[in-house]
């Protein structure tokens, strides 16, 4: 359910990015959400549609890329990479636990397009 | 037709609400207001806890309210009965407080003059966990009839809580509840952590709470300002 606040905050951006460039419309938005960020990317888009309508980014299309969850072993020093939330987080060269999180955890926008 | 400008923007929104978090507590910090996040499950008791805390530091203490919730107004209204200036932030459907929100409530207070404001957080366990909202200290509640196995469940809330209040004390009789379990595993996710178990209802507990209460906004309201 957080999504929605999530994306308020991304069309507050995009609108004020918008205006920034003397822009009319946004039409389109990139988005980067990582695989441990806890955010749905399906959820977003009908969440943007419900909250962008009558603004200057109705009907701007959402571009969504995921990327992948990246732990790096303390052990071995290896990383290894999640495309999905296994359940056995271990080294997968080692099989140490010893596992930080390098990336996955983020959610950006990478660019808004407008005109 | 118009030419198409890509921005890059390259920006973190959840990184964003952690620097406006940042910069609602300097802002509290100059006018020497404590803001205390209490988070919980529905129904575990947070209103009454409200009610019984503000009646004890009300005499020594100005304090203001914050109540979020999805819809309805009953909470703020009960908080407004008792003399003390509350805000109903309603969030829509959203299941959480972000700073940005908390900011928009607080500016239906006048912080300046208050010492202290209690943000009455949405029922949700999981959620309010995940966004800072601006507040110098976080407190949950746990209640006795929900079950000592909450923290195994739900442990990113028990590990950003400043405090845990194991709630409806009274309740122990009825129900399973092991809170030697409870503490173990609290402890063990936030060593940090401070437990209060208490009763709103019969007061069982409740000093021992109100005075680390009391404790934390005045070390918050006694701070030097760095200029």
């Amino acid at each position: 359910m957080h999504e929605l606040g999530i994306m308020s905050r991304v069309l507050e951006l995009a609108i004020q990015t918008a205006e920034q460039h003397g822009a009319n419309k946004v039409v389109e938005i990139s988005l980067q959400v990582g695989a441990l960020s806890g955010i749905l990317p399906h959820y977003l888009s009908s969440y943007f549609d419900m909250i962008s309508t009558k603004t200057r980014a109705e009907g701007a299309h959402l571009n969504i890329e995921q990327s992948p969850a990246i732990f790096l072993c303390a052990e071995c020093g290896a990383q290894s990479v999640y495309p999905e939330f296994g359940p056995d987080f271990i080294c997968q060269s080692c099989g140490s636990d010893q596992l930080t999180l390098v990336s996955g955890s983020e959610f950006r926008v990478v660019t808004v397009a407008v005109r | 037709m118009e030419e198409i400008k890509v921005i890059e923007l390259k920006q973190s929104i959840l990184e964003n609400n952690d620097l406006r978090a940042d910069a609602l507590r300097r802002r509290l910090r100059r006018e020497k207001t404590f803001l205390l996040n209490l988070m919980s499950s529905p129904g575990s008791g947070k209103t009454s806890l409200l009610l019984r805390t503000l009646a004890q530091v009300q005499p020594h203490l100005r304090c203001g309210v914050l109540e979020a919730d999805i819809d309805s107004s009953v909470d703020a209204r009960r908080i407004a009965e008792i003399g003390v200036p509350s805000v109903q932030v309603h969030t829509g459907g959203m299941c959480h407080l972000d700073a940005a929100m908390t900011e928009t409530g607080l500016s239906g207070l006048d912080t300046d003059a208050l010492d202290c404001v209690i943000l009455e957080n949405i029922g949700n366990l999981v959620c309010p966990a995940e966004f800072d909202t601006g507040a110098v200290r976080s407190v949950m509640l746990l209640s006795v009839p929900e079950g000592d196995d909450k923290p195994l469940k739900y442990p990113l809330m028990f590990s950003v809580c400043d405090a845990v209040i194991i709630s409806k004390l009274d309740c122990m009789p009825y129900f399973d509840f092991d809170l030697e379990a409870a503490t173990r595993r609290i402890q063990g996710l936030n060593p940090h952590a401070q437990i209060f178990p208490l009763s709103a209802k019969t007061g069982q507990g409740m000093q021992a709470w109100l005075d680390w209460f009391e404790r934390q906004v005045t070390a918050w309201n006694s701070l030097e300002l760095d200029h």
